[in-house]
């Protein structure tokens, strides 16, 4: 999650042009999404909802509908990875619809699966 | 003798039912202060109707686009003391407010009172509402009139004895229920913190999740926006006072951005309840955000009231 907080803090960068736009950079953002977006199923194993953490319950209570949430993650990631093609997205304009789908996912996820 | 404490016990319960029905009286507005609204400006509305939240509540859970314009209700409310449903304030003339006067509107927002002289639950947040200006409620009953009707009664609020007895709410009223200033900003504080004022301590109704209550449930003006325990449930609500336990370290402009966008300076994003209320406050000029971002940052800093000691922090 910290990768992926990272990620979205250069995508924010870029795209209110406080990182002058470079499609190399794009691209490492994007593909730290998409790696997050294949690990991230595998981080709440059964018995891990115990202790100091601020997951939801309902991750291990509905864990359909957080594997859809996460589906739909891995989707939009993958889509924004080949939209970037070899050297990233071209222009800003390519990276803001590239993008824009994979970080809807950081609230859409939180509001269900973590307690803040 | 046993006559006379018959007696005597008798004019004391009799006395102190007098008093709890004169205490526990509805007070609606009178006719020189209803006298300030007047039919509203629709347009306008929308603004105050994204500011209030009215559809985080009213709208069926979860519902997005046009959908959280159908204001049908049935969201439930569990709390300590009792289940509340969020009821129908679509304009269907039978199960909704079709049939409200602005004057009934008016009494609701300022005043916790029902169409029938009734009192309202807090749960319904008129202890913040009652700072909203006339002309901003009129112009938001002017844009509720121009949403679908939608029919259907919810399902009444399950609360068990003796919060079930209405007219003890006009106890909390009369302890709770005000128009003033929840903090006294600086003498020097900016038009635009105190613009931001008036959008967070009314129709934002910030204080009432970011507040901690009184055993009687009213909001600590001592502990204001310094975090509290989760309404619905595990967790804790952040302190949001310009400490360093709470967003000390976010700029205005930090402020202003994650109410855009949800993303916090680190780039975390928001998450839970604060999802829906983001995305409202997302759908305001960007000068109210500024101004509720200048607000909170002119408001004393305090130590956080309230953590949930199994899953606080990063």
């Amino acid at each position: 999650m910290d990768a992926n907080g990272a990620a979205a803090a250069v995508s924010a960068g870029l795209l209110k042009g406080e990182i002058p736009y470079s499609p190399t950079v794009a691209k490492e953002a994007i593909m730290t999404f998409r790696a997050v977006s294949h690990a991230y199923g595998s981080f709440f194993p059964a018995g891990s909802d115990k202790g100091n953490t601020k997951a939801s319950p309902k991750i291990w209570q509905d864990p359909a509908g957080f594997q859809a949430a996460l589906t739909k993650f891995r989707a939009d990631a993958d889509a924004a990875a080949d939209a970037s093609g070899r050297s990233g997205p071209a222009d800003l304009a390519a990276f803001k619809a590239a993008v824009t789908p994979v970080l809807g996912h950081c609230a859409a996820c939180h509001r269900d699966y973590r307690l803040k | 003798m046993l006559q006379r404490l018959t007696a005597a016990i008798i004019i004391v319960v009799a006395t102190a039912a007098v008093a709890f029905w004169y205490v526990t009286m509805p007070r609606p507005l009178d006719a020189a202060q209803l006298a300030q609204y007047y039919p509203g400006d629709a347009k306008k509305g929308e603004r105050i109707f994204w500011l209030a939240g009215c559809s985080s509540c009213h709208a069926r859970p979860k519902a997005t686009g046009e959908a959280q314009l159908r204001l049908a209700g049935g969201l439930e409310l569990k709390t300590a003391f009792g289940t509340f449903v969020a009821p129908n304030i679509s304009p269907d003339k039978k199960d909704g407010i079709g049939n409200w006067t602005i004057a009934d509107f008016a009494n609701a927002l300022k005043r916790g009172i029902a169409p029938d002289g009734s009192q309202l639950y807090p749960a319904f947040p008129y202890a913040s509402y009652s700072r909203m200006k006339p002309q901003d409620i009129s112009d938001l009953f002017a844009f509720l009139k121009t949403l679908p009707p939608v029919a259907g009664k919810t399902q009444p609020h399950r609360v068990p004895f003796p919060f079930d007895i209405r007219r003890g709410i006009g106890l909390w009223q009369l302890l709770y229920l005000n128009d003033k200033p929840y903090v006294h900003l600086p003498e020097n504080a900016s038009a635009q913190a105190k613009a931001g004022q008036y959008l967070v301590e009314g129709a934002g109704h910030c204080g009432e999740c970011h507040t901690s209550r009184t055993f009687l449930d009213g909001m600590k003006p001592d502990e204001w926006l310094a975090g509290a325990p989760n309404p619905s449930g595990k967790g804790a609500i952040p302190n949001i006072t310009p400490a360093d336990a709470g967003i000390g370290s976010w700029s205005q402009k930090d402020i202003a951005y994650f109410l855009e966008s949800g993303f916090t300076p680190d780039f975390d994003s928001v998450g839970g309840e604060m999802v829906d209320i983001q995305q409202n406050i997302a759908k305001l000029p960007a000068s109210d955000r500024d101004a509720i971002a200048a607000y909170l940052k002119a408001i004393p800093p305090l130590p956080t009231a309230y953590t949930d000691t199994k899953g606080s922090g990063h």
